[in-house]
């Protein structure tokens, strides 16, 4: 049972931390990403299709995943046309990126297309993913090539955003992208390039999300709308993101795995889902007032205005 | 005749009124937004018609015409009725943030969570209640959903958290928990054994019932949006939220509390959805809305009403046709399922629509009947019927020299690539030989580079001379910018005569001549018939033009 429940805190603390990530990159670039569920509601789609595609077993699971990743990094491109080339509104794009995704998902799975058999969910068997612990009531069953990629992915991310010149221009264009522009750097250049890791990152946690639920009825469970809470509790700072999705992730893996603590958790488990959102809020209220968001994001970069 | 009747009449109040109104910003402006709002919806039904085709090789088209056609079947007129009032409150209640420069995503939380709380005071305190029962319901909604989302405008206020994120985390905190209080309190309704919980039981014996149900909540939804359209536009106290949602630093100087309206617009949406919640709950035309339990998944009509409000340019008005077209579709859903659709199409669509709308500023700046007029015009015109012709010969000139170029060096480039082919013949022997002249794989592929990069710079060297291809690149290359340049000019001076003609027709001169002008279809009228009336109109065109021709040059001085 403490398996369990710490194998799903674990999952969930990557999930989050990841889909935060992608969160981050894209707002410290200057574009504000409601659109993370939409992307990890894509990620996920093709993750659920390219499964049937492949039938991934053993090494199989990587080029699926790899599919997954790109596919999900080219379908921001709806939402960097209209962010960075037409210089529209960033909240109405993501919000519209999302209900477009959503659509376009329930159409899928409930149209016989595409492998799906029109029922409206899919389920997706458990599978070995090279995994090193097959008993799922060990605390070590999340030990698998999946998620040890993903922390890889992680810490090779923050090096990069910390370290490299790269990461630096992503940093300069959220916070002051005309003096990026007046060191002979195209700033929507980095903006593109921000927003395609992004979509990268959230397609990741989708595929990452639906490996571990099971099951895929057209939605992420608003997992990118708490991603979207950690990003700003952890004030736009990655070890903070990272020790803020440890906790969320926590909460949900017990929220998750209440049935298992007992009649009074099975019966009141709708409570125990409430409670993350809830402490988000909390969180939200406490934090916000010295939250410093990077200070160009939300504004669409205008060569004239120099 | 005709022209000179509407002279006459030209100068009635009505018609000045009219012709002002028409020529207004405002009318312009709300014209192009008009325009935008048709072609998203027009782009997104045709994106989506391909999206269908593409994945399931349905014919969008035929499936479409028919889940319209049944959707103004009289049978389905009261249910279409009541989704339309219900998706013109959800989209007036997200035009009421936007207006206020907030963005209020928690509308569908609101619905679910004050329409639980009003199905609990149903099976409980009002059981036995009736009509009246259910119209302390409305308010107590409204209340409600007007509180959830007052809250988060507070937050925003008070704690500086985004409405964006807090409504979106109240959207689910506050479904698992409504979930939680219909799941705990099971045994208070009837249906205590099913996990879907059925609301309008209570109302079959009121005067709501199926026949009527959706006249009354359009009524209800149009009064609504008529008033709210009303008090945006003239009470001070619209003025107040719209002025903070334009600029919200210049309503601080004005003396406005800014933390003050946003409590407010939101109080006022979160209010509006109070109303939604009433009416999908608790009327019978939307055939006893099933609040879902079994899976979790939020009510879907809050995002659409984000859709609907954006697709009308946030107008109370422009919503409610917009809201008819969706629920057209979204009574006749089930109709998709004869084409081997899912019944989800209508969220594809309003997606789409939506997505459209996004990049709808593309579709303000686009000006379809300018661009046909002005590439009509230029293909008409004398200048380019010139350049064309010219252009025609040039071309063919050029081309008759590149070919005879081409057909004289013919053989020597054949010859080039004969010898190519011999000597690589000759080292793949060399590969496989025995002797002394035996060369190694590494060897081979060098020099194999070597020789096909050799006779490439040969043959280049030759065509490098055909100086007759390079013009005819050269022609097309310019033809296509003079093409462009000409268009451009067209458009450009089209603007200008329009822009002319608006400064001329102001002056005194101009008024001189017209009454001059006038002066002799008076004359005309009452009876003198030494008059040559079209003299007259000749004289008056000709000193028009000529009053052109000097502010142009008074405008190029």
């Amino acid at each position: 049972m403490f398996g369990l429940i710490f194998s799903a805190a674990i999952i969930f603390s990557i999930i989050l931390a990841v889909a935060a990530l992608s969160g981050y990159i894209s707002e410290r670039a200057g574009i504000v990403n409601l659109a993370i569920e939409g992307f990890m509601t894509i990620g996920a789609l093709i993750y659920t299709i390219m499964r049937g595609v492949f039938k991934p077993e053993g090494t199989m699971q990587i080029p699926a995943l790899l599919i997954t990743v790109i596919a999900t990094s080219l379908f921001t491109i709806f939402h960097s046309f209209i962010c960075i080339q037409l210089r529209a509104n960033q909240v109405i794009s993501g919000t519209a990126i999302n209900i477009l995704a959503a659509g376009i998902t329930l159409f899928l799975l409930k149209t016989k297309v595409l492998g799906f058999d029109g029922s409206g969910s899919v389920s997706i068997a458990n599978f070995d993913y090279l995994g090193f612990n097959s008993d799922t009531r060990s605390p070590f069953h999340w030990v698998n090539i999946l998620n040890i990629l993903t922390i890889a992915i992680i810490i090779i991310f923050w090096l990069v955003i910390r370290f490299t010149r790269f990461g630096n221009h992503v940093v300069a264009s959220g916070e002051n992208p005309n003096a990026l522009a007046a060191q002979g750097i195209s700033v929507t250049r980095i903006r593109y390039i921000a927003l395609f890791i992004s979509g990268a990152l959230a397609g990741l946690a989708g595929a990452l999300f639906i490996q571990y639920n099971h099951n895929f009825y057209g939605g992420v469970n608003g997992i990118g709308f708490i991603a979207l809470a950690i990003l700003i509790c952890g004030q736009w700072k990655i070890p903070l993101i990272i020790i803020a999705s440890i906790v969320f992730g926590v909460l949900k893996g017990v929220a998750d795995r209440s049935a298992l603590l007992g009649t009074f958790m099975f019966e009141n488990i709708e409570l125990f889902k409430a409670l993350p959102f809830v402490i988000s809020l909390v969180a939200l209220i406490f934090t916000s007032k010295y939250s410093k968001a990077p200070k160009a994001v939300g504004q669409p970069y205008e060569k004239s205005q120099r | 005749m005709d022209k000179i009747k509407f002279r006459l009449i030209e100068n009635t109040p009505v018609v000045v009124f009219a012709k002002s109104w028409i020529q207004s910003n405002q009318t312009r402006s709300s014209a192009s937004k008009i325009k935008a709002s048709i072609m998203s919806l027009v782009i997104g039904f045709i994106v989506s018609i391909i999206f269908i085709a593409i994945s399931s090789g349905a014919n969008g088209f035929e499936a479409f015409t028919d889940v319209f056609t049944l959707a103004f079947n009289p049978v389905m007129l009261q249910k279409l009725l009541a989704t339309t009032a219900i998706m013109v409150m959800a989209a007036a209640a997200n035009a009421i943030a936007f207006k206020t420069g907030l963005f209020n995503i928690g509308v569908s939380g609101q619905v679910f969570a004050s329409g639980a709380l009003s199905l609990l005071l149903l099976n409980t305190a009002f059981k036995s209640a009736g009509l009246a029962g259910n119209i302390l319901l409305f308010f107590i909604s409204m209340i409600f959903g007007g509180v959830v989302a007052g809250f988060a405008g507070f937050l925003k206020a008070r704690f500086n958290v985004h409405e964006v994120v807090s409504t979106i985390l109240l959207n689910w905190g506050l479904f698992y928990l409504a979930k939680w209080f219909l799941l705990k309190f099971k045994s208070a309704y009837n249906q205590a054994q099913g996990q879907s919980v059925f609301t309008t039981n209570n109302f079959k014996n009121t005067e709501l019932d199926y026949h009527s149900s959706g006249t009354i909540l359009i009524i209800i939804a149009v009064l609504a949006s008529v008033l709210l359209a009303f008090m945006f536009w003239k009470t001070t106290w619209g003025f107040k939220l719209k002025a903070t949602g334009l600029s919200p630093d210049a309503v601080e100087y004005a003396g406005i509390n800014k933390r003050r309206q946003i409590v407010f617009a939101m109080a006022t949406s979160g209010i509006v959805s109070g109303i939604v919640a009433w009416m999908s709950y608790f009327n019978p035309s939307t055939s006893g809305e099933i609040m879902s339990l079994s899976s979790d998944t939020l009510p879907t009509i809050g995002f659409d009403g984000i859709a609907i409000s954006l697709v009308a340019w946030n107008s109370f008005i422009g919503i409610i046709p917009i809201s008819f077209i969706f629920s057209a579709l979204s009574v006749a859903k089930t109709r998709f399922q004869m084409y081997d659709l899912s019944d989800q199409v209508p969220k594809l669509i309003v997606g789409l629509v939506m997505y459209f709308a996004a990049l709808s500023i593309v579709f303000v700046r686009f000006r379809i009947l300018q661009m046909i007029y002005s590439y009509i015009k230029m293909l008409r015109s004398d200048h380019y019927k010139l350049m064309h012709d010219e252009y025609k010969t040039n071309i063919s000139l050029a081309k008759q020299k590149s070919d005879a170029y081409k057909i004289t060096n013919a053989p020597v480039i054949n010859k080039i690539k004969a010898d190519l082919k011999k000597e690589l013949s000759e080292l793949k022997l060399k590969l496989n030989a025995n002797d002394e002249t035996r060369i190694n794989h590494e060897q081979y592929t060098k020099q194999v580079a070597h020789l096909r990069k050799k006779s490439e710079d040969k043959i280049n060297a030759i065509e490098s001379h055909n100086e007759s291809f390079h013009h005819l690149i050269n022609l097309k290359e310019s033809n296509r910018t003079n093409v462009s340049l000409l268009l451009e000019n067209i458009r450009d001076s089209f603007d200008r005569k329009l822009f002319l003609y608006a400064q001329v027709v102001k002056t005194d001169e101009y008024n001189k001549i017209k009454k001059k002008y006038e002066s002799a279809l008076h004359a005309k009228k009452n009876g003198k018939k030494d008059i040559d009336i079209s003299l007259a109109r000749k004289t008056f065109i000709s000193e028009f033009n000529s009053l052109l021709e000097h502010s142009k040059k008074q405008g190029g001085a």
